[in-house]
């Protein structure tokens, strides 16, 4: 599926998007700067995001495990241990 | 001559669904006579294709128009007994099994990605790995409450397949600590501080204590495992604040989610 957006007004996005034989346009309105999307043809279920899928390794038995040699992986680890964290320095402050 | 046959149909077999990508990933978590079903079904529609292969080939006689092409017929003095011929055929169908398995796992090879791969084992995943493939590909925390009451949260690094069923996980632990009476969850290991010690932000490799993060790792036997669930460090934070509520009252020294 091709999707085109094309700002138009400041709250107003146009998107267009072409399948196949079919196109439909549809005028959508923005929240909070950030484009609200609907799909015209069914509910699909969204794909991994492939920042996801370089989160992992998978051998070939399919047994999957963390890539923990990520730099997006270790972000997201130190995150996880940063709530912790400050979780507890708001404990102590208390 | 039975038994040659089967046994030929099963190594194709089985060398279909070990090589597949797709299909592996099923076989690696069968086990006993559901592998040499699976071996055995594969084999045979294989050995169906190869035979209407071999009827289309037989009936243009492709094999004879060769060898008279090349005046080879003088020469071949083996193909001269009618009753060899019926053996040649059998070699060449099984010899068209194993080209045909090949070009099927060659074919998928070559149009399978990362991306395939992980959605094909969620759908074949056990209820564990799939909890555990999927805190790990969002690199979220679980919590693993073990049978004697010690109860783990942390970032899942993989689980460990054994005959086909999930054995061990390997966790990277986050917070650590027990059930008391109450079956409330008390925490008395929080790794932040460990990880904060050893090694600075961004950096999993180096210190002089550990050289790796992965040093922390801790193996749990799932046979020891009572609850296994998805853990969210917000709600759990979260929840503690709204526990001090007045409505609730004070949980004092005692964490829970």
């Amino acid at each position: 599926m091709l999707k085109i957006v094309i700002v138009v007004e400041k709250n107003y996005l146009v998107v267009v998007e072409s399948r196949l034989a079919s196109s439909t346009t549809q005028v959508l309105p923005t929240v909070g700067g950030k484009s609200m999307t609907f799909n015209l043809f069914g509910a699909k279920k969204d794909k991994e995001p492939s920042s996801d899928v370089d989160n992992v390794n998978i051998n070939k038995d399919g047994i999957v495990s963390l890539n923990l040699d990520n730099k997006l992986v270790q972000e997201q680890l130190f995150a996880q241990i940063k709530k912790l964290k400050t979780y507890e320095s708001e404990l102590k402050v208390s | 001559m039975g038994a040659l046959a089967l046994g030929i149909v099963l190594i194709v077999g089985y060398f279909y669904q070990n090589n597949h990508p797709y299909r592996r990933l099923e076989l690696i978590r069968s086990t006993g006579y559901h592998i040499y079903f699976k071996a055995g079904l594969s084999g045979f529609i294989f050995l169906t294709l190869a035979v209407i292969f071999w009827i289309l080939i037989d009936f243009f006689d492709l094999p004879s128009a060769l060898i008279d092409s090349y005046n080879l017929k003088d020469s071949l003095s083996y193909i001269k007994n009618n009753n060899h011929w019926n053996e040649i055929k059998m070699v060449a169908v099984f010899a068209l099994m194993f080209i045909l398995s090949a070009i099927s796992v060659i074919t998928r090879k070559l149009l399978n990605n990362k991306e395939k791969s992980l959605e094909r084992v969620k759908n074949i995943a056990h209820e564990l790995e799939l909890l555990i493939i999927n805190a790990t590909t969002s690199v979220s925390p679980i919590r693993i409450e073990l049978d004697c009451g010690k109860v783990y949260v942390g970032i899942p690094e993989t689980p460990n397949l054994e005959r086909g069923e999930v054995k061990y996980i390997t966790l990277l632990p986050l917070l650590s600590g027990y059930m008391d009476e109450k079956k409330k969850i008390i925490f008395n290991n929080n790794y932040y501080r460990h990880y904060e010690d050893n090694f600075s932000d961004h950096n999993i490799n180096a210190t002089d204590s550990h050289s790796s993060m992965k040093d922390f790792s801790i193996v749990i036997p799932v046979e020891e495992v009572v609850v296994a669930s998805r853990f969210s460090i917000d709600a759990f934070i979260q929840f503690r604040k709204d526990t001090e509520s007045e409505l609730l009252g004070t949980l004092s020294g005692t964490s829970e989610k």
